[in-house]
């Protein structure tokens, strides 16, 4: 028999198989299992009895996460209108108290690190989107530093990115009410380039 | 006739292919987590000046980022974690705000996390044993058993702001993770 077809079938498998494992720890095929709005998150993120795959695509994409009883992620990478983020566009941001300690909104590339600039708008958290005795509040996501009041989130060098909302201490980590919850919109305002066209780092 | 003898031909390799692929996804799958922690473990050592100390960062920006998905809103201090020697002790200090001590084991799992509404205003005495190695804690310590002789602690101190991350670095300057061994 020739050696030749154990070869590429051989090479081709083990391609395969380490490829699909790259590729499902990546976050490819990531199918979260709770959604609340256009945000969504999987509840056995942290939790000793995560499965392996599971825990592979933590490791890759939210390695040293918390239990939920401590922190639950949302994460999202669409707007309102379920188009993707991306760093061309300006967003407007609304949300209102959620029943937990406390929560921030991180900006996140698609390398999972923060967005490379130099604007000290990385994220936007409760003390300071909040401040009492308001129970509601409006910011700005965009590339550039707005003129609007209200807490500022900067895109810039972004290219197509994520956001991920940290909840504290939540209230309850039942999934009926982490299905409840409030979290906040965001609705494009305007674009200055294509989405295909925005810029990376 | 020659179907028949091109079928049994190319059977047996698809089927070593197949077995492959699926070894191979397995495997990766296995391996990711714990190579990942790895280097994790690796670069917080460095970072801390060796194994069983505890490292406090300076307020996350994208230019200092180490790690994927930090949050510019905490101050962290981690400690690469090596029972093979015996156990770690560690110290937390209660803070004016939001405070956690959580412990990784080298699989990534989260097996403990302590916050500041179960710190009382001494701090937390905790005593990181290996599962394979307890020992006896003293009164008061809170004990904490790794599945692995490595992991890490990573400590997330409320610091929004400026002013705040200032504060927290006072709340945080008596933190320590050493091994018993060094006189504790």
């Amino acid at each position: 028999m020739p050696m030749w077809r154990w070869l590429i079938c051989g090479v081709l498998g083990l391609g395969l198989g380490v490829g699909s494992a790259l590729a499902v720890s990546g976050g490819l095929f990531s199918d979260a299992k709770l959604v609340s709005g256009r945000w969504s998150t999987d509840p056995t993120v942290g939790a000793a009895a995560a499965n392996p795959w599971l825990r592979a695509t933590i490791a890759r994409v939210g390695l040293l996460a918390l239990t939920k009883e401590e922190t639950v992620y949302f994460n999202r990478d669409v707007d309102d209108d379920g188009a993707k983020l991306v760093e061309g566009c300006t967003y407007a941001l609304s949300g209102e108290a959620i029943q937990t300690r406390w929560w921030s909104i991180t900006i996140y590339g698609a390398d999972q690190m923060l967005p490379v600039n130099t604007d000290a708008a990385s994220s936007i958290d409760a003390t300071r989107a909040l401040v009492a005795p308001a129970t509601t509040w409006t910011g700005t996501l965009s590339p550039t530093r707005p003129t609007t009041p209200g807490p500022w989130l900067s895109s810039k060098g972004g290219g197509t990115y994520s956001l991920t909302i940290r909840l504290y201490n939540p209230q309850s980590v039942e999934k009926s009410a982490l299905q409840a919850l409030k979290l906040p919109s965001v609705k494009k305002v305007s674009c200055t380039q294509t989405p295909a066209s925005g810029g990376a780092h | 006739m020659a179907q028949d003898k091109k079928k049994p031909g190319w059977l047996k390799p698809l089927a070593f292919g197949a077995l492959l692929a699926v070894l191979g996804h397995l495997l990766t799958i296995g391996l990711i987590p714990s190579v990942i922690m790895n280097i994790a473990i690796k670069r917080i050592a460095e970072a801390s000046g060796g194994i069983n100390r505890l490292a406090h960062g300076n307020m996350v920006t994208p230019q200092n980022q180490q790690i994927v998905r930090s949050s510019p809103d905490l101050a962290y201090s981690t400690c690469a974690l090596d029972l093979s020697k015996g156990p770690v002790r560690v110290f937390i200090g209660k803070g004016a705000d939001y405070t956690s001590a959580a412990f990784y084991a080298g699989n990534t799992d989260n097996v403990f996390t302590l916050n500041d509404r179960k710190i009382g205003p001494e701090g937390a005495q905790i005593m990181v044993v290996s599962a394979r190695s307890p020992i006896a804690a003293k009164p008061g310590e809170v004990v904490v058993s790794l599945p692995s002789d490595k992991g890490l602690l990573l400590v997330r101190r409320l610091a929004p702001s400026a002013e705040a991350f200032k504060r927290v670095q006072g709340e945080r300057a008596k933190d320590f993770c050493r091994t018993v061994t060094d006189g504790m």
